[in-house]
C-alpha cells in the first residue's frame, strides 16, 4: 500500500484549520520581532547577547506556536474519532502505521516550520552565530513538539475528545505552567515539562538543556508506545454511534 | 467448531460484550463464495461482528480467519484481500468527488476509469465535478460504492452500502453486485437491516438476533410474504385459513401463502395492496 499517499492523506486531515498559515504569520511575527531585536544588537555583540536575542525570539511565539500544536491535537483527536481513522484501517493499513504517521506528521510539521521560520530570520539579519541559534531551537523545539504531541495522543486516545484533548493541553501550556514554573529548574525532568518555558527560568546547568531535551523524547516515546496500547484495546467505534 | 480453511470467511464461536451487553454470543459460520447477506435490526451487531471480521475489532471470545488469516493479527496480510466499505466511509483528501476517486485509486491500486464506470451505471457520474458537501446521502453512497466495488479483491464486505438510497437505484445495485460477483467469483459479505432486492439476489442469509446467527437460509429456498393492505384483519383472517402461520405485526400481514395466494385472497375481498415484499423465511423472526 501506498505509505506517502497515506502521509498526504494525513497532511491534509491534520491540516483542516490552516495551521500552514497559521505557521507562516508566526515567521512574519517573528520577522518583525528580530526587526526590533536587530535594532538593539550593535557590532560586537557578546554570546550572551545572542542567546537572549534568540530567546526573544522564541518567547514571541510561544503562544500561536502552542495553539498550532493544540490545533493539531483537536484534528488528531477529531479523526481517530470520527471514523476517518477506521477508514485507513481498512485500506489496509495497520493503526500503528497511521498512528505513527499521525503523530510524525503532528510532532514534527509545526516544529519544522517554526524553526526554519527562525533558521531563515536568523541568517537574514545575519548573525555571526547564526548556525548555532537555529540549530539549538529546531532541537529545543522538536524535543518539545514530540512531547507535547505525544501527551496530546495520549489524551486523545483516553478521553475519545477532540475537545477536551486540544483544551487540557492548551490551557495547560498557555495559562498554567507559564504562571507557575520555579524561577530556577534543577532538574531534567523539570525543564522536559516546563518546556520552552524554561526561557524565563535561569537553569543551573547547561547540562540540563541536553538532557531535558532527552528527557522530552523518551517521555514522549514512552506516551506514544502507551496511546498504541490503548487503541489496540479500545474498540474504535467512532464516537456517537 | 467450524474448520478454517484459505478460501473462505470463518468465524467460530465469537463473542463480543460492549460493558455489560453482549452484542455477540458465540457466532459460528462459514462463508464460501457468492453474495452472502447479513440481515438484522437496528442495533444487532452486524457492524460490529463486520469490525471483528476485519481485524479492526478484537473479539471477547472465539477466532475469525478471512482467506487463511487471522485478521487481528495480521491485519494488512487480511485486509489486503478484502475491500470493506464501512456504513459511514470517511471522504478521503478535501471534499471533491474527484479528488477522492484520485486518492481512492491511489491507495486501493484501482483504476479511477474502473470507479467512473461504476458511477456511469449507478447513474452519479455527473457528480465528479461537485463537492461532497453538496450531495445527497443517497448519492454519497453510490459513490462511495462505486469505488469499493472497483476493487479487484476476493472479499467484499460492504456494510449497509444501499441505507440511503432510492428504491430504482437499489435494483440496480442489486443488479450490478450480482454482476460483480459472478464475474470476479469473490465472496461478498453485505449487511441490510431492510428488505430491499439484495435478499433476492443473494445466495446466503443470515439473521443476527440476540447476538447469535439464528438462522440461515438461501434465497432459494423456503419464501414468505410481507403485505400491507387496506385491511389488513380480514386478510389475515382469509389466509389463515390455508396458512396458520399468518400474523399482524407492525401493521403488516406476514404470511407463508405465494404472492398467488394473497393478491386472489385480497381480490375476493376488495382488498387493497399497498404493498407485498417475498422474503426469506428465516428473515421472519427479525419482526417477531
Amino acid at each position: 500500500m501506498n505509505k506517502r499517499v497515506l502521509l498526504s492523506l494525513i497532511a491534509g486531515d491534520l491540516d483542516p484549520f490552516f495551521s500552514v498559515e497559521i505557521t507562516i504569520l508566526f515567521g512574519v511575527m517573528i520577522a518583525n520581532y528580530s526587526m526590533i531585536g536587530l535594532l538593539e544588537i550593535q557590532p560586537g555583540q557578546t554570546q550572551e547577547g545572542v542567546v537572549s536575542f534568540a530567546i526573544s525570539l522564541f518567547k514571541a511565539a510561544y503562544v500561536p506556536f502552542i495553539l498550532a500544536l493544540t490545533l493539531v491535537i483537536y484534528s488528531m483527536a477529531r479523526t481517530l474519532e470520527d471514523g476517518r481513522f477506521l477508514t485507513y484501517i481498512s485500506f489496509p493499513y495497520s493503526v500503528r502505521k497511521v498512528t505513527s504517521y499521525m503523530f510524525t506528521y503532528s510532532a514534527i510539521y509545526p516544529g519544522v516550520l517554526l524553526a526554519a521560520a527562525i533558521a531563515v530570520d536568523s541568517w537574514a539579519f545575519s548573525f555571526s552565530t547564526w548556525p548555532l541559534v537555529p540549530a539549538v531551537l529546531i532541537f529545543y523545539i522538536t524535543c518539545f513538539s514530540i512531547l507535547f504531541e505525544s501527551m496530546g495522543l495520549f489524551l486523545a486516545t483516553l478521553t475519545r475528545s477532540p475537545v477536551l484533548a486540544g483544551g487540557i493541553l492548551g490551557s495547560l501550556y498557555i495559562f498554567i505552567i507559564p504562571t507557575t514554573i520555579h524561577k530556577n529548574i534543577k532538574s531534567a525532568l523539570m525543564y522536559a515539562i516546563a518546556g520552552p518555558n524554561f526561557l524565563k527560568a535561569r537553569v543551573s546547568s547547561n547540562s540540563l538543556y541536553i538532557y531535558g531535551g532527552i528527557f522530552e523524547v523518551i517521555m514522549g516515546i514512552a506516551l506514544l508506545l502507551l496511546s498504541f496500547e490503548i487503541i489496540r484495546r479500545r474498540n474504535l467505534r467512532p464516537v456517537g454511534r | 467448531m467450524v474448520e478454517s480453511s484459505g478460501d473462505a470467511i470463518y468465524c467460530n464461536d465469537v463473542s463480543k460484550l460492549f460493558r455489560r451487553r453482549k452484542v455477540l454470543n458465540n457466532v459460528q459460520f462459514s462463508l464460501g463464495k457468492g453474495i452472502n447477506i447479513l440481515s438484522g435490526v437496528n442495533g444487532s451487531g452486524k457492524s460490529t461482528l463486520f469490525y471483528i471480521l476485519t481485524g479492526i475489532m478484537k473479539p471477547d471470545g472465539g477466532s475469525v480467519s478471512i482467506l487463511g488469516h487471522d485478521p487481528w493479527v495480521s491485519h494488512e496480510a487480511a485486509m489486503k484481500e478484502v475491500s470493506f466499505m464501512l456504513e459511514r466511509p470517511s471522504v478521503l483528501g478535501s471534499a471533491s468527488i474527484r479528488e477522492h476517486i484520485y486518492w481512492f485509486s491511489s491507495i486501493r491500486g484501482t483504476g479511477t476509469e474502473s470507479i467512473k464506470d461504476y458511477m456511469h451505471l449507478f447513474g452519479v457520474e455527473y457528480t465528479l465535478s461537485s463537492s461532497f458537501q453538496s450531495l445527497s446521502m443517497g448519492e454519497m453512497e453510490l459513490v462511495m460504492l462505486s469505488c469499493y466495488l472497483s476493487c479487484e479483491t476476493p472479499v467484499f464486505i460492504l456494510d449497509e452500502p444501499n441505507s440511503n438510497v432510492d428504491v430504482h437505484r437499489r435494483s440496480i445495485i442489486s443488479e450490478v453486485i450480482r454482476n460483480k460477483a459472478k464475474a470476479s467469483n469473490s465472496i461478498f459479505l453485505i449487511s441490510t437491516h431492510i428488505f430491499d432486492e439484495l435478499l433476492t439476489t443473494s445466495d446466503r442469509v443470515m439473521v443476527l438476533k440476540n447476538g447469535q446467527i439464528t438462522n440461515t437460509d438461501g434465497a432459494s429456498g423456503r419464501r414468505a410474504s410481507i403485505l400491507r393492505t387496506s385491511d389488513n384483519i380480514a386478510l389475515r383472517a382469509a389466509l389463515e385459513v390455508d396458512f396458520p402461520d399468518t400474523s399482524i405485526n407492525g401493521g403488516a400481514i406476514f404470511t407463508s401463502a405465494s404472492i398467488d395466494n394473497c393478491v386472489k385472497a385480497a381480490l375476493e375481498r376488495d382488498i387493497t395492496v399497498f404493498s407485498y415484499i417475498s422474503i426469506p423465511e428465516a428473515l421472519r423472526s427479525i419482526y417477531e
